[in-house]
């Protein structure tokens, strides 16, 4: 299968040059002003959102939109004119980036996709629906699953739109997209694009695929769910038309802190290891704990000293050695179900994965965030 | 008797099933997009549409040339005025009505070369005209459907982009290398806007409009920033001595526009051959084929709001707005009395 990036793979010579010209063009200072900002994943509760109201649902769009079709002409006039007022909410927060696309959410922190930013500490101009130039400096990025965000930084208030949900999503489901195919054009907004989830993200597919047809110059621009959520970003698209692969929202929210510190990831993998917080009992002839860290997440679900571990989500562990480094590639935040056996009965505890204390004298416990 | 009466039975089962087969094979070769289940715009989906396809497709005709379908084309006038895409006519045109057993030889009554739209005429009575109407209801994120003869219409989409004009590109005229401290000019087209402003050949294009040229896609990037007819700023390098040079850039007869390399490979299926040059389109994200362009677009509403006239990238497709269409059939027959 041949996949092409959307942005920099067009040749159209104007939208190409213009995007080199703005990313190459920064010469910002990286992480300098950072303090302000909360290391918090976006997921949270945020008391600076932007105020989103819900636009109005009825109950038969909401069936349609969950991956449903419309049975009338009626039920599709519902739908255009939900679409036409959730382009009011969307449109103000889509911005240009040269040849490219971004959307504004949460506290002046702007998503994109890692080929467009390209690499942490670049100034570059945003162009924002109204015509308005904004400033902003790119931040981390992920080479692997595309993420990339910026953060604005001229001083006023901007709008921003919540993250979606994208792990909760099925196929089917209707979305609508913007993008900025051939770069930005004075007067006209960015093309809408309407369109179905046709391939989920999984653990052998990290790309977020809908129909929503995307061309050249696409690249960064959001994906939305029918609330005016955002999804995702534009990635990249194969030759088949329903190839339309997007970075998902929560390849964002996993990497949120490591992405809002600049960090340039490479690899789905987490960048700190992920703890539990459990000792295994080393003479044992099975994978019995030995000890369990006081406040750690394995202490939080309730495993306690003594107990078998017999299944780790979906792995089998067998010996005590695989005990400590169970965790370890998982992300801290990740939930997992632990199957333990104790005193002949089999138990299940469901662990939130956290990050190992820093060793020079910290308590247990200090992965609660 | 019996005997011979099923066997019959069975060959007549056998030719159909044939038939039937070649079809269906055809059909999906020419439709394998969409091809997923979930897709937007499946025949499930589409089904409840078909009120819209029963009242437009008996105006929608299919236009052959050397019997192969190059577009569609759309009834204007109950006595054969039909209205389709110029570019892809060529030769003797015939024209497919549905309902109507032969098919009808057209005449070229004439075309309107910057919207390419062409106005055939067959010797036919009682046609079903289908009305364009000037308006300015559909707006960005109206759901548009594309009526052909089929009895569902063959896609929908929502109207990406509004009302705006696909003007032909600026062309200056030159073929240039990247040289130290500028462009140079390797050649000039003879009666292009470079001749006019004086240009020669070996001048080194140090900058355009205060812009210093260093790449070759600058200067590219510099030409299509302007439009056709302005003038143009150019500071250039001849005998040692910097001059300022004007140019007023001129059309591209080139209608092609820019394409990218994903495109030119075909990756997903041809383009129309004359995408530029239209004085007002809206553009929806209907995925067409060339051969399908000539269709009319038509809202929710049932209203024929304009004329599919080029695909013009991976998902664009523009259309001719109804406006455009009515001003360029009375062009055209104002032009022939």
């Amino acid at each position: 299968m041949r996949i092409a990036p959307v942005c920099c793979a067009g040749s159209a010579a104007p939208a190409a040059g213009f995007l080199l010209a703005v990313l190459l063009g920064g010469s910002g200072s990286l992480l300098t002003a950072q303090g302000s900002s909360t290391s918090g994943k976006p997921a949270g509760d945020s008391a600076k959102r932007s105020a989103s109201v819900d636009l109005p649902v009825t109950p038969s769009l909401s069936r349609i939109f969950a991956g449903g079709k419309p049975a009338s002409i009626a039920e599709f006039k519902a739908m255009e004119t939900h679409v036409q007022a959730l382009l009011k909410k969307i449109l103000p927060c889509t911005v240009s980036a040269g040849g490219a696309g971004a959307v504004i959410v949460l506290d002046g922190y702007v998503l994109c996709a890692g080929h467009v930013t390209r690499r942490p500490g670049r100034t570059v101009t945003l162009t924002m629906h109204d015509g308005r130039k904004i400033q902003a400096k790119t931040l981390g990025l992920n080479t692997h699953t595309d993420s990339g965000i910026l953060k604005i930084t001229t001083k006023g208030e901007f709008p921003g739109l919540e993250m979606g949900d994208s792990k909760g999503l099925k196929k089917g489901q209707w979305v609508v997209m913007l993008g900025f195919p051939g770069g930005r054009k004075d007067g006209l907004g960015p093309p809408l694009r309407l369109g179905r989830v046709i391939r989920l993200v999984s653990r052998v597919n990290r790309y977020l695929t809908t129909d929503c047809t995307m061309s050249a110059g696409d690249s960064g621009g959001p994906l939305f769910d029918m609330q005016g959520r955002v999804l995702g970003t534009n990635s990249r698209i194969s030759r088949n038309l329903e190839e339309n692969m997007h970075v998902p929202i929560e390849a964002f929210q996993r990497e949120w802190e490591w992405l809002v510190k600049g960090k340039a990831l490479s690899s789905g993998r987490s960048p700190e290891p992920g703890w539990l917080g459990l000792v295994g009992d080393r003479q044992a002839s099975r994978a019995t704990v030995a000890q369990v860290v006081k406040g750690s997440p394995a202490a939080l679900a309730g495993v306690r000293v003594g107990d078998e571990v017999v299944y780790f989500g979906e792995r089998k562990v067998r010996t005590a050695l695989a005990i400590p480094r169970l965790a370890r590639r998982l992300w801290p935040g990740d939930r997992v179900d632990i199957k333990l056996r104790r005193g002949g009965k089999t138990l299940v505890k469901t662990a939130v994965v956290g990050r190992q204390p820093i060793a020079t004298g910290s308590k247990s416990g200090q992965d609660k965030r | 008797m019996k005997a011979s009466r099923l066997i019959a039975f069975a060959l007549v089962a056998v030719v159909l099933t044939l038939t039937l087969d070649a079809q269906d094979r055809r059909t999906s070769r020419r439709r394998s997009y969409p091809k997923s289940p979930h897709s937007h715009n499946t025949p499930e989906v589409r089904k409840a549409l078909k009120p819209l396809a029963d009242r437009h497709r008996t105006a929608v005709v299919g236009v052959f040339c050397a019997d192969k379908r190059v577009a569609f084309g759309v009834v204007v006038d109950a006595r054969g005025g039909i209205v389709t895409k110029a570019s892809e006519l060529e030769g003797a045109i015939e024209v497919e009505v549905l309902g109507r057993k032969k098919r009808f030889a057209a005449t070229l009554v004439g075309t309107d070369e910057p919207n390419d739209l062409a106005l055939l005429k067959i010797e036919a009575k009682n046609l079903r005209p289908a009305k364009f109407r000037a308006n300015n209801r559909v707006r960005v994120g109206s759901i548009v459907t594309t009526i052909t003869q089929d009895p569902v219409p063959i896609a929908f989409g929502v109207m990406s982009v509004g009302r705006h004009p696909r003007k032909p590109r600026p062309l200056l005229g030159v073929q240039i290398n990247k040289v130290s401290g500028g462009i140079r000019l390797m050649r000039i087209t003879r009666r292009s806007a470079a001749a006019d402003a004086g240009l020669r050949v070996g001048d080194v294009v140090v900058a355009i409009g205060g812009k210093k040229m260093v790449e070759d896609a600058e200067f590219r990037a510099a030409i299509v920033e302007h439009e056709y007819g302005e003038e143009m700023k150019l500071r250039v390098l001849r005998d040692g001595k910097k001059i300022e040079v004007i140019a007023r850039l001129k059309k591209d007869a080139d209608r092609h526009g820019p394409i990218s390399s994903q495109e030119r490979s075909r990756l997903w299926g041809p383009l129309s051959d004359v995408r530029l040059g239209f004085e007002e389109v809206i553009q929806h994200d209907t995925v067409l084929t060339p051969e399908q362009c000539g269709s009319p677009i038509v809202d929710l509403d049932g209203r024929v709001v304009g004329l599919n006239i080029a695909r013009i990238g991976r998902f664009e497709t523009v259309a001719l707005t109804a406006k455009i269409v009515l001003a360029s059939i009375k062009k055209i027959r104002s032009n022939i009395k």
